[in-house]
């Protein structure tokens, strides 16, 4: 036994490798020095590659000899660099975007990443392209642009959020260099936080998530901002129908570089045009600020300063107003111990709020609400061979939830104080894993995350003699549990505890140059939850952590998949088959009261849950036309059964469709490049009617037709779909000019379909005797243009 | 016009538009439907209950839903309701000898529905309504877009602080020019004292102003949790699960329990009340 263990040792020491160096550095894009995510460097003979990781950094490491090494990212000319190793090298390169023309001959290695990555259920944008999607309103978004790829949903249009493989919008991690936002959406929904000049890049983990992430059950959304450019000053722009942006970014002193963006909508500037107060005195707007700094210390650290605050605003006179964002902070030190060890420690911050004031005489309040997140994290990365790459990490999350604070505006408000008991927590976490190059065709990434929860006082919890809620079988309905008393929590005293192992594995196996089949498992617990029972969730909806009685939701998720790309490297098809099992998932009773509620336990039942679909993508890369046609099949349903045998629990203790399930969702995008002045864009969508309930019948109470429902979610909206279209026209003087325009003419729904967003059941307000279904829809056909400009 | 446009135009940018659709809907088997109120108005020493029981109907149906009439309706096992002549399915019974705080009363309904025989008992339980102090008319004008000048009718009382209490107005409207009484509020107007418990409260009952010689017939009642609870959900049904990315409707369930095991629940509620009642003449 002491053999093997010696034996096993050695290999992993690399003790009966021969000698090796390595080359490692950074790879940039040649003009603006922005780090690469995800290139590819792969020494033409032999044949070894690796890729940079989230910071740009790579490792590769060659016995002592002559090599030519290829670096390759999408949309960038190949670059080889000849090698001469006889001692570890550092080699930092720059990459300039390719032209049309050569398109057809640099992109071999880009081409097989799909193929030979061990990364699955992986979507990355290409924020380029997104700016040339037709948009609502001439407004590029991010989160819009990703719900047209595979297993990516919405519940409809101007709902919060996304959906990805059937989960609910509260379990997407959704992050901005490395910073929790808890809320991603603008205008109700309309639109996202993102602002597109400002992000460098974005990657959508649908499953196979790495183990470095965890809390979300079902997707990480990591979108990382722009570092800003290294060697000049550069100004972007753009004025559009909604909202005007404007990025800055440069070099500040040696190796040093920022980029500040800012973004505002401005209808509400038009109310200003008028002179009466009860117009002008209305606001409706949002803005976006997002700013970066970053700069080297010697050759080996890197800091980073990053932060994005952004807010939505509503006044209507001086009755009522609601405010709500992200406020968000990132500090970042990342150190290269070596050719091999990499080193990030971070700090995060996050605050979420929303107030609503209403000034009605001696009526008046303020109600806030808000979320605190500090996040402690330090990572390695350890380059150990081309065979085995490790990283390691620790994280700390500590929350503080302010659910509910009510303050009367004036000594004349009739309002009391109130204030809804805070709730503090912390999550501690740590992670390894390994990616393995067993073989040249068997590649395997694995790793286990320990995640834990503590909910913590001050707090106090109470007690119930028969459990929060109980069935009462006098009235057939469920009814809050009997208090019985109170426990006190002290400062940091620990009132629930909870811990987990999450272990993740990915494996790729090759089948030939063209193309392989990859699996993935991961298991994630959800600690925190977003109560709410709608469809979408609102901006003023709560956060409530795990405890007591809420209790944590796990998910398990198996993915397999087909990855091919075609011989001449245009063609690039993929499809994978998943199914989740989620346990402890939670959803609220028939007319259950969320808002303002101390005691959410009383309105929730648990059960469990479970998606499956298949997914399928075919993309074309290259050519005049390019673009994809994503296709999902998909299901995802919950079964809640009662606290006993005696009580119906939810639909009668059936399973049944989640809000979010569709069961086909199709999206055709093409982009066109008719010339270097002309390129056209356009998607069409189609998707099954979000699930609802239809009455089979109806009463008449205190004067008011009431619809009669029975069960859950059994019916469902008319189907969605939608073309729309866009072109972009860059002026041909642009070519040799420094200030570049281009102006952006999209159509939204081309054909002006009346797509249901919710469907509803009334007495006509023609005759009350009359009852009716009315469909409610949002857009219809929208033109806009955009104008956008940099120098 | 000009500002009641721009006004417009930036609401446009979220507005969205509906339109009535044709569906067909499942049907569903016929169920019975209770309105049960039990009134105690302060300062009498006895209340009345009346009772409506009707059927469901399908949902498009343009027909009145069926009443349910020779029916047996029994208040706290001894007071026998009786059905109206001149309005079948109604039963009444005017003679309630008050009850005591926290009281629970019962009902009791045997009646054929569907044809089957069936029995249906449903609780509540009385609160007290605190001492109204005033009501009074005040002439307002609002410069906020929804505003116009009128009249409002208000209540003053002190909320008692030592509990949560629930409360429900009824307003009837009638305007001088007409013979027509209107139903201000479409829905039941609902409130509880959480933010403004123990405090001095001047309640403008009404959202719209009145004009000189309307009448307004205003109840203000004392309701139990429950019926809070049952009203909470009815207000969730109608307009809390409309629009867009909005909860999915749900069976609204009431108090009047199936005593069958093969027999649906009854649709609608049973309810106690403690009644200020007052008529006021706006302007007298």
């Amino acid at each position: 036994m002491k053999k093997i263990l010696f034996l096993l040792l050695c290999i992993s020491s690399g003790i009966f490798a021969q000698n090796k160096f390595t080359i490692s550095g950074f790879v940039k894009e040649q003009s603006s020095a922005e780090e690469l995510i995800g290139a590819n460097i792969v020494s033409e003979s032999p044949r070894i590659g690796v890729t940079t990781n989230a910071y740009g950094f790579y490792s590769l490491s060659l016995p002592e000899g002559n090599y030519t090494i290829r670096y390759s990212f999408i949309g960038y000319q190949d670059k080889l660099v000849e090698v001469s190793l006889n001692k570890s090298k550092r080699i930092d390169v720059g990459m300039e975007p390719y032209s049309q023309e050569l398109s057809e001959i640099v992109l071999e290695s880009e081409a097989m990443h799909k193929v030979r990555s061990i990364e699955m259920s992986v979507n990355s944008l290409d924020v380029k392209s997104v700016k040339e999607l037709p948009a609502v309103m001439g407004e590029v978004d991010i989160i819009k642009s990703i719900q047209l790829l595979p297993g990516v949903t919405s519940v409809g249009e101007g709902a919060n959020g996304f959906n990805v493989r059937g989960g609910s919008s509260d379990e997407n991690l959704v992050l901005l260099d490395e910073m929790n936002l808890f809320n991603s959406s603008h205008l109700f929904g309309f639109f996202s936080v993102f602002n597109a000049d400002a992000i460098k890049d974005v990657k959508l983990y649908k499953g196979g998530i790495p183990a470095e992430y965890g809390n979300r059950i079902s997707s990480v959304l990591d979108v990382r901002q722009k570092e800003g450019n290294a060697n000049s000053y550069h100004t972007s722009g753009g004025i559009g129908l909604i909202s005007s942006r404007l990025m800055v970014e440069g070099p500040m002193w040696d190796k040093s570089s920022f980029m500040i963006a800012g973004r505002r909508s401005y209808g509400d500037l038009f109310l200003l045009l008028s002179n009466d107060s009860t117009i002008n005195n209305n606001q409706l707007y949002f803005y976006d600020l997002n700013m970066k700094f970053n700069s080297w210390i010697g050759s080996k650290d890197r800091v980073f300063l990053s932060t994005y605050s952004g807010d939505d605003a509503f006044k209507f006179g001086d009755l009522f107003s609601s405010s709500w964002g992200n406020s968000t902070l990132n500090a970042r030190w990342l150190h290269l111990f070596s050719d091999k060890l990499v080193a990030n420690l971070s700090y995060n911050y996050n605050r979420y709020n929303y107030l609503i004031s209403i000034d009605q005489d001696n009526f008046s309040f303020d109600w806030e609400s808000k979320i605190k997140n500090h996040k402690f994290k330090y990572d390695l990365s350890y380059f150990h061979s081309n065979k085995h790459q490790f990283k390691m990490g620790a994280s700390l999350n500590t929350y503080h939830f302010v659910p509910g604070l009510i303050t009367p505006l004036s000594d004349s408000s009739i309002v009391n104080v109130i204030e809804m008991r805070n709730k503090f927590a912390y999550e501690p976490a740590a992670f390894i894993q390994d990616e393995w190059k067993v073989s040249e065709r068997l590649l395997v990434k694995a790793g286990l995350r320990w995640s834990s929860f503590y909910r913590v006082g001050v707090d106090t919890m109470t007690v119930y003699s028969d459990g929060p809620l109980v069935y009462d079988l006098d009235q057939n309905m469920y009814v809050h549990g009997d208090s019985v008393g109170l426990d006190i929590y002290g400062e940091n005293e620990i009132v629930k505890s909870y811990n987990a192992f999450e272990p993740r594995l990915a494996i790729r196996y090759q089948l030939n140059d063209f193309s392989s089949v990859k699996a993935s498992y991961q298991k994630i617990n959800q600690y925190m939850h977003l109560i709410t029972n709608a469809s979408s969730p609102t901006p003023l909806d709560i956060w409530a952590p795990a405890g007591q009685f809420v209790k944590p939701v796990t998910g398990q998720q198996l993915a397999l998949g087909y990855f091919y790309s075609s011989n001449n490297l245009m063609w690039d098809f993929t499809t994978e088959v998943y199914y989740k099992k989620l346990d402890n998932v939670l959803d609220y009773i028939d007319g259950a009261n969320l808002e303002f509620n101390e005691n959410l336990e009383t309105e929730i039942l648990y059960g469990e849950g479970r998606a499956y679909g298949l997914e399928l993508m075919l993309e074309k890369k290259e050519g005049k036309v390019k673009g994809w046609i994503a296709y999902t099949l998909a299901k995802s349903e919950s079964l809640i059964p009662g606290l006993s045998e005696t009580d119906p629990g939810i639909n009668n203790g059936n399973w049944y469709n989640n809000p979010q399930d569709k069961t086909h969702d199709l999206a055709i995008v093409a982009f066109y490049k008719h010339s270097k002045k002309w390129t056209f864009s356009s998607n069409f969508i189609f998707a099954t009617g979000i699930p609802t309930n239809y009455p089979n019948a109806k009463y008449s109470y205190e004067g008011i037709t009431i619809p009669h429902y029975t069960g859950r979610n059994e019916a469902r909206l008319p189907n969605y779909h939608r073309l729309d279209i866009a072109a972009t026209l860059r002026p041909l003087k642009n070519e040799h000019r420094k200030w570049k325009t281009e102006w952006v003419f999209s159509i939204y729904n081309v054909y002006n379909r009346k797509n249901a967003s919710s469907l509803y059941f009334r007495q006509s307000s023609d005759d009350a005797d009359v009852t009716e279904a009315v469909q409610l829809s949002i857009f219809p056909i929208i033109p806009s243009i955009s104008y956008n400009f940099k120098f | 016009m000009k500002n009641t446009y721009l006004f417009l135009a930036v609401l446009f940018l979220i507005s969205s538009c509906q339109t009535v659709v044709d569906l067909e809907l499942d049907e569903g088997s016929k169920n019975l439907v209770s309105e049960s109120v039990l009134e105690f108005v302060q300062g009498e020493d006895y209340g009345s209950v009346r009772v409506a029981l009707t059927e469901t109907a399908t949902y498009f149906s343009n027909d009145e839903n069926p009443i349910v009439s020779n029916a047996v309706v029994i208040l706290n096992d001894i007071h026998i309701l009786v059905e109206q002549e001149e309005t079948p399915g109604v039963y009444v019974f005017d003679y309630v000898p008050l009850v005591a705080v926290n009281d629970t009363c019962k009902l009791s309904i045997q009646a054929v529905v569907n044809g089957v025989q069936g029995e249906w008992e449903g609780t509540d339980y009385f609160t007290q309504l605190a001492t109204i102090d005033t009501i009074y008319t005040s002439f307002e004008f609002e410069e906020v877009p929804i505003g116009k000048a009128g009249y409002f009718v208000n209540i003053g009382f002190t909320e008692p602080g030592n509990e949560i209490n629930f409360y429900v107005q009824e307003i009837e409207h009638k305007p001088f020019d007409t013979t027509k009484v209107i139903h201000d509020f479409p829905y039941p107007h609902i409130y509880d004292d959480i933010v403004v418990n123990g405090q001095y409260l001047e309640i403008p009952i009404n959202n719209r102003p009145y004009q000189k010689n309307d009448t307004v017939s205003v109840k203000f009642s004392s309701i139990s949790e429950p019926t809070f609870s049952f009203y909470e959900n009815l207000i969730q049904l109608l307009f809390q699960t409309v629009g867009i990315g909005a909860a999915p409707p749900f069976p609204l369930r009431g108090n009047l329990v199936s005593q069958n095991e093969n027999l649906e629940n009854a649709l609608g509620n049973f309810k106690v009340k403690n009644v200020f009642h007052s008529v006021v003449v706006i302007g007298e």
